[in-house]
């Protein structure tokens, strides 16, 4: 039991992510948890998706990983964002049941080929000749290992803040990890302090709903995975309620006893996911504020009220959600609170998300300076995957994605080039090449790859072989069939009379051309799916767009294969201002593009950079 | 200018777009942007054109070397 591949430390969303996809690679894996009923646990908004996580979650999806189909198997409500908008930003989202998702994330894992659960907390890391080696249990039991990764979430030096009262926990009722932030600050990892929130829980049998605004998800629902045909869960509405003078005067009165406000909390929140009482100072001159009634479950009445996280005292909190439409009797079932935690600079990680410090030590998710469960599953996959290559081989390539293939290399490259000065999330502005990286594509764009090195299964193989034959056979046929003219003509469709022939993608570069009208021209087209007639129409309507993006990868490629040596002594590049040479050293780039990424670079210091690597050549 | 391509093709096809959206073809043009795909390619022709104008300032925009020069011979389009 005590010898193992890859140890996971942490059954949240990075970890269940990283052991699935170290197992899928054939590592024997050994996943640390509290408690295996905790598993999956989404520890705050029962939601997964929205824009550019979404995009997240169909490439762990692509590259065979589980959020996907987890989240198709627990989705109440289904809605695909930005619907009305280009296709780059359009980004699928479910309300999840949160018991379902728990459920299915644990019926997946319980029996996954070489993946064992260990019920434990991991008190220490074992290290010899500087390379990690293994976990120490709090029990005192130790389990070996060629790699190690670390998904302790917010449970590092935890410390939940509720209006005056604070209480060390690594989430609600749940102990915090203090040994481990103690080992990682010896080992010489840069350290800081992150905070997030979360809102109180609603009885969902006490609101009003009788005048809110009703929202229903999308007729029919869209799955997040390539797997799922059909969404067979039941279905159901969240409600939007808003904030008003008095929940904003009810706020306003108690500030100074809010941690933010009083110095109690010193570490930064997230930017894009603010408090209540953030929303309320730095937007004085909003009237209000939206909040999403979202139920947490078919069969469960609690009700998560998306947009008030919060850590103000209870009776501030009684008192402001009161004042909310639909709630003026609303019963409380838990305290919104604040959570404070440690977490390791992400810019002291390689592009395999591998500590510099201590090699052999693996950190994903919300250790790294991210919020959400989608960041912190996309790099749980790509840890995952990586600490099983290392612990084949040390020396061994690592798995990487850059950033004109996913926005799984978006997010680790701005990590590991930005850090993490506030939580990071994950936006489609945050792509250069978001028109090429779209939700619907992730598995033209990954599947291949995660078939090649070993982490897709023979059930998605199949499914993506099939997919593959049929886009083909569309895109043929659509780029092959033509027709004057004089026949688009005669069948209501006017062009110039250049007696230029016109193909189904020639067409639809027309706006004002639609789908159904391309069809009616080319009839063989109608035998293809849904999904593979979107794709054709994407294909087709950006095309001159898409090739101009293309040439624009081409040209970023360019520059990351300029590689830097990973033992590159900056010194020795006499032209570089002193500021400009620490901020390489502390983010070591690994290629001429990562360095120009790093703000305050300068073109002359780029310049002495490409000299070097050109010499060094 | 010797060093790079004439921009007559490319201000025509500009001037050409703004008449179709109703703007005036007389509106006055005071700087031309020529990008190039490659670090490498920046550094030739950095070099090359401090013999063609004065080199105003560099920067860098979204990751990219941006560098601003005043020709010492102007282009003239009418």
């Amino acid at each position: 039991m005590s010898g193992f591949d890859v140890i996971v430390v942490g059954g949240g969303h990075a970890g269940c992510e990283a052991a699935a996809a170290a197992a899928r690679m054939g590592a024997k894996t050994a996943l640390v948890t509290h408690k295996f009923s905790t598993l999956g646990e989404m520890s705050c908004n029962p939601a997964i998706g929205g824009l550019g996580k979404g995009h997240l979650v169909r490439e762990i999806d692509a590259l065979d990983g589980l959020m996907g189909r987890v989240a198709d198997a627990a989705g109440i409500q289904f809605r695909v964002l930005n619907a009305s908008k280009g296709a780059a930003v359009r980004g699928p989202r479910a309300q999840a049941d949160r018991k379902l998702y728990r459920n299915a994330m644990q019926a997946i894992l319980r029996d996954y080929p070489n993946l064992t659960i260990v019920e434990g907390g991991a008190q220490d890391l074992l290290v010899q000749n500087n390379r990690v080696q293994g976990v120490v249990l709090g029990d005192g039991r130790t389990l070996t290992a060629g790699a190690v990764v670390l998904t302790t979430g917010t449970f590092l030096n935890g410390l939940i803040h509720l209006g005056e009262e604070r209480t060390p926990a690594g989430r609600y009722g749940e102990p915090p990890a203090l040994g481990l932030s103690e080992t990682l600050a010896r080992y010489g990892l840069p350290l800081g302090r992150l905070k997030t929130g979360t809102p109180a829980r609603l009885d969902g049998r006490t609101i009003d709903y009788s005048a809110l605004e009703v929202q229903p998800g999308d007729d029919p629902p869209q799955p997040f995975s390539y797997l799922t045909e059909k969404i067979t869960t039941p279905q159901t509405v969240c409600h939007i309620t808003y904030t008003s003078a008095a929940t904003h005067e009810a706020i306003r009165s108690n500030l100074h006893r809010a941690p933010m406000y009083s110095g109690q909390i010193t570490g930064t929140g997230p930017r894009y996911c603010p408090s209540i009482e953030d929303k309320v100072v730095r937007f004085a001159d909003k009237e209000r504020h939206q909040i999403f009634l979202e139920p947490e479950g078919l069969d469960d009445p609690t009700v998560y009220p998306n947009g008030i996280s919060t850590s103000l005292p209870k009776d501030v909190q009684d008192a402001f959600i009161h004042t909310l439409p639909g709630c003026d009797k609303v019963s409380i079932l838990r305290y919104g609170y604040a959570i404070e935690y440690d977490y390791c600079d992400p810019r002291a990680l390689t592009p395999a998300l591998e500590s510099k410090h201590l090699p052999g030590l693996f950190l994903a998710g919300q250790i790294n300076g991210t919020t959400g469960y989608e960041e912190a599953a996309a790099q749980g996959l790509m840890a995952g995957i990586n600490a099983a290559l290392c612990a084949g081989s040390p020396e061994a390539a690592p798995f990487t994605i850059d950033r004109a293939e996913g926005y799984l290399g978006v997010l680790v490259d701005d990590l590991r080039v930005h850090g993490a000065p506030e939580p990071y999330r994950m936006f489609t502005s945050r792509a250069e090449y978001r028109l090429l990286l779209r939700a619907d594509n992730a598995d033209q764009r990954l599947t291949e790859r995660g078939i090649e090195l070993g982490c897709v299964g023979r059930e998605r193989a199949n499914v993506w072989a099939q997919k593959k034959a049929q886009l083909e056979r569309a895109r043929a046929l659509a780029s092959e069939t033509a027709l004057s003219p004089n026949e688009l003509a005669s069948r209501g469709v006017t062009v110039n009379q250049d007696g230029v022939r016109r193909t189904a993608f020639d067409l639809l570069r027309y706006p004002d051309v639609t789908l159904a009208q391309v069809l009616a021209l080319f009839p063989a087209l109608r035998d293809f799916s849904p999904a593979i007639l979107e794709q054709i129409e994407i294909d087709g309507r950006y095309a001159g767009y898409l090739d101009r993006q293309q040439a624009d990868i081409d040209a970023y490629r360019r520059e990351e294969a300029l590689t830097l040596p990973a033992t590159l002594d900056y010194k020795d590049i006499g032209a570089l201002s002193n500021e400009i040479r620490t901020k390489l050293e502390r983010v070591r780039p690994a290629t001429l593009g990562a360095a120009a990424r790093i703000p305050g670079m300068t073109p002359a210091a780029l310049i002495s950079l490409l000299r070097f690597v050109k010499r060094a050549a | 200018m010797s060093i790079l391509p004439p921009p007559a093709s490319l201000l025509d096809a500009v001037f050409a777009a703004l008449a179709a959206h109703g703007l005036p073809r007389d509106l006055p043009c005071d700087h031309i942007c020529y990008r190039v795909a490659t670090m490498t390619r920046y550094e030739e022709l950095r070099e090359a054109l401090k013999s063609e104008g004065v080199l105003v300032s560099e920067s860098m925009i979204a990751g990219r070397p941006i560098a601003t020069f005043r020709l010492l011979t102007p282009y003239i389009y009418l």
